[in-house]
Formats: structure tokens, sequence, C-alpha cells
């Protein structure tokens, strides 16, 4: 009987962002009980095969190196020295030379500047792509031997080259978070492989003039603590520095060095480029205030302003009322008049037992600021009477009739309003108007602005207490534009004063060629007769190089790694 | 054991005169650590087998092969190389390969590789065919190839082979060495290729 039971192995990486290099092999071993029963005893094994990390820490494996540039391989024509040259948050480079005429630039379409440039190293047969970058400079120097040097770095020199103004990229970019922003950023230089954090929400304006964009990028990293490394996929990783010298929360260095196992072992100490207290200038927000300031008068002044003369003219306004029609729900309107009329109320003379009129008004307004109504004349025949005329209205009586039935109706009448008007053609207002300033300014309106800094201030104490007090460029302050908060300024200065105490303590040392180690990695040293004793160290460069004997063609790859010290 | 057997370069045979020197340089380098312990790089190939290369130097009595030798030495193209040593090369099992390739052709026919697996010997047949039995092994005389009829173990240094190859080779220096009995000797050497 066979019994299939799923097992799910799961092996813990060290950081997700940078992968450990183990493989699972899980062996389930179910065992028959001697009763007849499967799966009562259930035996587990699992074994973590390092096969990688094993050929890269040993120290007598096969080495066998494959070079292809523009996908053509190379390989048999090297000759002398090959380097990679890896540094934390800078572009890497490698050098190479080849010894055969048929790669002569001249000739060979493929020895070409930016073409793509892998190499591989196979090590105890496991597979190690180790630099993928672009070529720079071919150059090559025959004397009796031909020698074609080729030089070149990896896919950051891309952002190194290039060079633009980039205005608001945070309106360009995906979202208005720094990883979009950076992300942006490298896509103007045509790297759409990117892996980015989130990183945080940026509130301002971010513009750049005339830089290249590796500058940009580093210039948001800081802000961050982020660093950039191109890695042999032609990924461009972006993240923050891992020190895992906390060894409880890091109970395992990413490698172990001890006695025997370095071919070269240095020690520099300096106290030079320390800073232990710093201000971080980060951005100038800009506030507007707005003030009004009330107009003053302006003194009068005494001017002789010529006598108004004036055009006249007349406009007749009719209307006919029929029987009942009701009055108040007429007006009249044009540019210059408008007519409006009022119900006065019942009116009812002596004798009688019921009111003989209904009154109304009607009345003429201007609303042509530059005419003057001189008089009306109101005519009203039919049905009623005017009782009133002034200067802008008249008022009328409209007769009511009744029926046997006691129905009142309101007569028909009819009306007509002749409107005699005059307009200033010269002298007068007219003359002050054309002559004469505004007697009042407009209010003035003061616009003024405020800026605030944000800023933050760094030190270690301890360090002031072993050093005394060091500043960068005997200036407390460093500008970092982009920081936004405070927190972001004290995050920038906590970098810089970590990072200016690294150097304080460096380790250099050569071990067997180690094509895994990358920067950032933290190293155990331990050389007890030197003082090694198993401290952790920070690799910040690491130089591999391949040394090919010409007559054997062995080839001697080495790795000299240089740590530096975090407390 | 003295092989009393002579020289093929380039089709022109010779025999092989006192002192003469075979020697295999192996393509590895050696670095000491400070504890003296030994690095070794070892420069593989594809199978994850080391390099290596041969020297050869040899004294040649002035006579009418000389002039034909030293015709060899002004040609651009390489030479083939028999000296009829027996040569070694050693590889390791991973448990389900079952081919691998010596790094140089063999001599003839004439000369059957001995083979052996995890210290068995094995039945080697000098063929193009790739299908041996159990317990056989199929060598073919111009690629190298050795097919294995039983799969060998996952060990490694478990597959000896001792074989008589054709060596590629370069004519380095072909130059009057010594004179001896009224006799003109030159010394030849050669470089694998």
């Amino acid at each position: 009987m066979e019994l299939i039971i799923p097992c799910f192995v799961a092996v813990a990486e060290q950081d997700p962002d940078r992968k450990t290099f183990a493989e699972a092999d899980c062996t389930l071993l179910v065992n028959e009980h001697n009763n007849d029963y499967f799966g009562l005893m259930i035996d587990c094994e699992l074994n973590v095969i390092r096969n990688r990390v094993d050929a890269c820490l040993a120290t007598s494996k096969g080495i066998r190196l494959v070079i292809t540039i523009d996908g053509v391989d190379v390989s048999k024509s090297l000759t002398g020295t090959i380097t990679i040259r890896h540094a934390l948050n800078e572009i890497s480079s490698f050098s190479l030379t080849l010894a055969d005429m048929q790669y002569s630039p001249l000739v060979n379409s493929h020895i070409e500047t930016d073409v793509e440039v892998v190499i591989t190293a196979f090590v105890d047969r496991q597979e190690f792509k180790i630099f993928t970058g672009l070529v720079d400079t071919p150059s090559t120097k025959r004397t009796k031997d031909f020698k074609l040097s080729i030089s070149g770095r990896d896919y950051g020199k891309k952002l190194l080259n290039t060079r633009m103004t980039l205005i608001s990229i945070q309106e360009s970019a995906q979202n208005k978070y720094r990883g979009s922003l950076i992300k942006y950023l490298a896509s103007r230089a045509g790297i759409t492989n990117v892996n980015c954090p989130r990183g945080d929400l940026v509130t301002m304006d971010h513009s750049f003039q005339d830089q290249s964009l590796w500058d940009m990028v580093q210039k948001e990293c800081e802000i961050e603590g982020w660093y950039i490394r191109f890695d042999e996929e032609n990924m461009m990783q972006v993240g923050p520095k891992i020190i895992k010298t906390d060894e409880p929360k890091y109970p395992n260095p990413d490698w172990t060095y001890g006695e025997g196992e370095f071919v070269e072992l240095g020690f520099n100490k300096t106290d030079k480029g320390i800073i232990n207290k710093v201000i971080i200038l980060g951005a100038i927000f800009e506030e507007k205030v707005i003030t009004v300031i009330p107009a003053e008068d302006v003194p009068p002044t005494e001017v002789d302003v010529p006598e108004s003369e004036y055009s006249e003219d007349s406009v007749t306004v009719q209307k006919s009322f029929s029987l009942g029609e009701s009055v108040t729900n007429w007006s009249y309107e044009d540019a210059n008049f408008k007519v409006t009329t009022k119900y006065l109320g019942p009116f009812k003379p002596s004798g009688y037992i019921f009111p003989k009129y209904q009154d109304y008004s009607f009345k003429v307004t201007k609303l042509n600021s530059d005419l003057t109504v001189m008089d009306i004349e109101c005519t009203v025949t039919g049905g009623a009477g005017r009782y009133y005329e002034g200067n802008i209205g008249c008022s009328v009586h409209r007769e009511i009739q009744s029926t046997l039935e006691w129905v009142f109706t309101e007569k028909a009448f009819s009306i007509s309003i002749v409107i005699k008007y005059k307009e200033e053609i010269a002298g007068g207002d007219t003359w002050i108007d054309e002559n004469l300033p505004a007697e009042k300014a407009a209010d003035r309106i003061e616009t003024t602005y405020k800026y605030t800094q944000i800023k933050a201030i760094c030190q270690d104490a301890g360090s002031i207490a072993k050093y005394g007090e060091r500043s960068p460029k005997e200036e407390y302050a460093l500008n970092k534009p982009l920081a936004e908060t405070e927190e972001q300024c004290k995050r920038v200065g906590t970098n810089v004063i970590l990072d200016s105490h690294r150097y304080t303590k460096q380790p250099d040392v050569f071990v067997t060629f180690n094509p895994l180690l990358i920067m950032g990695h933290t190293l155990e040293l331990s050389d007890t007769q030197i003082g090694y004793n198993g401290e952790r160290w920070i690799a910040e460069e690491a130089i591999h190089t391949f040394e090919i004997d010409n007559k054997t063609g062995a080839i001697k790859p080495r790795t000299r790694v240089g740590c530096v010290f975090y407390a | 054991m003295f092989y009393s057997v002579n020289i093929s370069i380039g089709g022109i045979i010779i025999k092989r005169l006192h002192p003469y020197i075979h020697k295999k340089i192996k393509a590895e380098v050696l670095d000491r650590t400070l504890d003296e312990s030994l690095f070794i790089n070892r420069r593989v190939n594809s199978e994850g087998q080391l390099l290596s290369k041969y020297h050869f130097e040899f004294s040649v009595v002035e006579c009418d092969e000389l002039d034909e030798i030293e015709l060899l030495a002004s040609y651009i193209g390489n030479h083939n190389f028999i000296d009829y040593y027996e040569i070694s090369e050693v590889f390791s099992g991973d448990g389900s390969t079952d081919q691998w390739t010596l790094r140089r052709p063999l001599a003839s026919t004439s000369y059957v590789p001995k083979i052996i697996v995890d210290d068995v010997a094995q039945i080697v047949t000098i063929s193009e065919s790739e299908n041996p039995s159990a317990g056989n092994v199929y060598v073919n005389q111009t690629t190298g190839v050795m097919t294995f009829g039983s799969v060998p173990t996952n060990n490694d240094d478990n597959i000896k082979v001792l074989y008589v190859p054709v060596f590629p080779v370069h004519i380095v220096s072909c130059e009057p060495e010594r004179q001896e009995a009224g006799l003109l000797f030159y010394k030849l050497i050669c470089e694998e290729v």
C-alpha cells in the first residue's frame, strides 16, 4: 500500500530582499506498524542542502569561468586578470583582457560600447552569475601580442550617464510615495526592473535641475536611508542597510571566516571624517500671507468744473387695461426706465355706500445713471381718471361698476406716460469723470511670504566624549532639502553620524572566491593571534579577481573584502 | 615497467631517446593561508573535471627524420603526438550520469583503456555505440565519449581511467643541444595545445 501525505517544508529566510542560499530537501518516512496500520509512526527528516554556500566556502574548489560579450562566448580568449569590483551604494565595475585578434573592435561588431557583458562562474559545478553590465571602453594595444582591454560598469551607469532637468516628478510618478518616485526616475533611464520599498509619502514638490538621474536617486534614497545595488540579474535593488551586529536579533551572520580561511588579513584604524554633531536642515516651507490695507482718502482739491450741457429727449409708455384686468400684474422696463404699479386701496366718495374707485399709483424709475428724469406727463382715458401727478409718478382712480347681483368689476382704461429726460453730454460730472482722478483709491492688497525650515539636531554623546565635538566642515549644518519632516531629518543625521564612524575599524581580508558575498553582508571574523575574536563586520567593498596563468590556463580566483565597523 | 616504444609525431615515427620528459601540468593554483592551510583552485571543464596539459621534451639524433620534424615545426597547424604512455583521468560519479568524455582521443583501437569504477574493473569496448550492458563501458575512439552500462555511484573520484591518448601538440622548439660520439642531438619541445 502506498500512502501519500503532502508535506510542507519552510526554510526561513533571513531577509526577504536578500535571499539566503539554502535549498530544502525533505524526506518523509512513513513506517508500517506491525499491526498493519500505516502512518502510526512518522519520521520526518529535513536536510537543508547548502551546495552553493559550501561551494563558496570550500578551500579546494573547481573553477570555470564563462564570459559573454553581446551574447558571444569569449571565454577561450581570456588572458591576464579579470577584475570585478562591487562597493556599497556604488556602480560595480569590471575589466578583462582578450588575446584573440578576431575580437579587434575594428573588425568585430560585438565589441562595442554599451553591449551587455555577462560573467558567470561555475564553482564545484554550481552556477553563479556574478556580473551583468555594459561595456564602457574597449581598447586594443598591439605590440607583438594582441591585447584587447575591456572595461565596463553595471546597469547603474545608465542612471549616471542620463542627465536632465525634471520638474515635479511626484506628479509623473505612479503615486506620491518615495519608492514610486525612485521607480519613475529609473524609468527615465530605461530601467524598469526595480525592487524598491514604498517609503514615505512626499508632500512637497520634487524637482531637479540639470543633474544625473543617479544623483537624483541618491538624494531621494538618502532621506530614507536606502542604498542602491544592481544585482547580477540586472535588477535595481533599493533598500536599507541591514546591520546584523545585534547578535540576539540576528543569531547568524551572513558569512563566518575562521582560522585558516584567510590568505591575507589586514586592519586599518582612523578617526578621520568622524561626525558626531550635525544639524540637518530640511525643506523650507513657504506660507503666503495676504494683508488688506484700507485705502486712504484723497485730500480734496479745488478745481473749476465747467457747467453741464445736456441733450433733452422723451419716451412714451402706453398701456390699455381691459375690463377687470389687474393693474398690479403689469410693469414696463427698457434699458433706461422702469414703470411699476402699486395698489393704493379703495376710494369711497362721500354719499356712496360702497367704494366707487380702486386707486393705483404708477412710478417711473431711472435705470440708466447717465440720464436724469426731468418730468412726466400722464394722460388717462376710459374708466379711470388721474388724481395726482408728480415728477416721477402719478395716481389714478379706477372706476368700479356693479350689477344688480352686486358683482363689482373694475372698468377698462388706458394710460400714457411721457417721460421727459435729459443726458449730460459735456461739463459737470462728465468733465469730472474725464479729467479728475477718483476721489478715493482702491484698497491695497499686500502679499508677504513666511518661510519655515524643517530641521533636526543630531549628536552622539559617546563619540563626543571620546573624540571631541566633530561637525561637518567645521560647520554644524548639512542641507538636505528633500527631508520634509523632522523625523526624516533625524534619520538622515543619525545615518550620517553612524556612517562616519564606520572607518574607525576596517578589516581587509583575502578569502577564497565567494561569489555570493554581496555588499552589506555581515562577516564574522576570527583570528585570535591578531585579535579577531568573532566580531561582526559589514562588507562594503568586494573585489573578485581571476588571474589566468598563461602557461597552464589555471585560474586563481580570490575575493578581497573591505569591511567596516558599526557599533 | 620499461617501455620500449617509439614516438609518433605528425605521422613521423621516431625512437624515443633518453632523457625523455613527459610532464603533466595541472591547471591549478595553490595558495597557503595564514595558518598554512592549502587553498586549491582547480580549473575545470564543463563536467567539473580538472584540466591539465602535457609538456614533452626529447632528443632527436640528426638524421633523415630530423628534416621532417623541422618541417613540422614550421607548420602553423598542430600535430598529433603519441608517446604510447598510459595517462590517467579521474571522474566523479553522481548517481545519475552515465556518460563522461575523455579529454583526448584514443591513440588507436590497439590500446583499450582500463576503466575502474568503485574499485571494480569494467569491461571496455572501443565502439561508437552508446548502449552497453551492465558492467560494460563503450569508449568512442575519436570523441573520447565513455558510456557506462551501469551508472556509477555518487562518489568523488570513483571513476579511474588509464588510456593511451593522442595529444594535439605545438612544436615549441627544435634546437641543436649537444654533440656526442660524432652525433648531433637536437632537443625537441612540444606543448599540448
